[in-house]
């Protein structure tokens, strides 16, 4: 599965996130093409409140 | 009142504020507002993919506002480059505002990180401003690394005390070659026009107005006490004196 996919289907705007894939930072560019798959650690943050 | 310049970037504001602890994402933004800021802070955080939430930024019009995420809660110089490069993602800005946290009780910065980490993002092309402790030999490191910026604490983060050190704020301000920012501790509207009057550049502050009882009036208060004290710096204040200097004339007062 794509990182667009894995998005789509968390029902997570890809505009406001940033994706780790395996400790690599995916570009937007990136996430029809950067593809997930078994085993693989990802982490999707986004901004909220902080000081 | 010249404006606030940071890395070739400029504010009109001279206050930085955050966007954590306010009563709902609704007075955050009547806040912002009212505070007359034009970059607020913002947290890295993973999403919570149980539960639908409202953004942050549906709060936040970024045609006004500039988003200047944070690295806090990073306890190590690998985890603030990692949540760094992940913020510059999220937001497709080069700013952070450099947090690397050496004690959990104080929130003290860890010096030797917080420097290691500010060379390395810089180098990977970073606008770096980095909050650190009010010493004037680390900010002159951190500028010397490439810092945009020195961000010296006032107080503990969140502890609301006001300047606990002017005399270090001022050397900072005396020596440094980049703006200089005070960085938490603030507690009321005289904390920042102390900050102010003491040469800083600008003041950050989240907890004071976001804790206030009415966070809405207390960024107004800001406002004006950042403009207060900025205008009292630039217009050079009177030496202090131990003893009275009258005000009206000595000759021809009744009854001499």
């Amino acid at each position: 599965m794509t990182v667009a996919a894995l998005l789509e289907r968390l029902d997570i705007d890809a505009r406001r996130v940033a994706v780790e894939l395996n400790l690599n930072v995916i570009k937007k560019a990136a996430y029809q093409s950067a593809v997930v798959g078994d085993g693989d650690e990802v982490e999707i943050v986004n901004f909220v409140g902080g000081g | 009142m010249t404006d606030l310049v940071i890395a070739g970037r400029t504010f009109r504001s001279r206050l930085i504020v955050g966007t954590g602890k306010y009563p709902s994402h609704a007075i955050m933004r009547a806040a912002h507002e009212a505070s007359g800021a034009d970059m607020v802070t913002v947290a890295v955080r993973r999403v919570d993919i149980t539960r639908k939430t409202e953004s942050l930024l549906d709060y936040i019009d970024q045609s006004k506002i500039f988003l200047l995420p944070n690295t806090a809660a990073c306890y190590t110089a690998a985890d603030a480059i990692r949540t760094a490069h992940l913020g510059r993602e999220a937001g497709m800005s080069n700013w952070v505002k450099l947090e690397v946290i050496g004690d959990e009780q104080t929130l003290f910065p860890d010096n030797e990180g917080l420097l290691e980490a500010t060379r390395v993002l810089v180098k990977d092309g970073f606008i770096v401003l980095p909050y650190t402790n009010d010493d004037p030999v680390m900010c002159r490191k951190l500028a010397e690394a490439g810092a945009a910026a020195v961000m010296p604490l006032g107080a503990p983060i969140g502890s609301g005390l006001g300047i606990q050190n002017p005399n270090n704020i001022r050397i900072i301000r005396e020596q440094a070659r980049v703006p200089v920012i005070v960085d938490a501790g603030v507690g009321t509207a005289s904390d920042a026009a102390v900050a102010m009057e003491l040469g800083a550049d600008g003041v950050l502050m989240n907890t004071a107005i976001a804790g206030a009882t009415d966070p809405v009036t207390m960024a107004r208060a800001m406002r004006l006490a950042v403009e207060a004290g900025r205008l009292a710096y630039l217009s050079g204040r009177i030496p202090r004196k131990s003893y009275a200097s009258a005000s009206s004339p000595l000759t021809g007062v009744v009854g001499s």
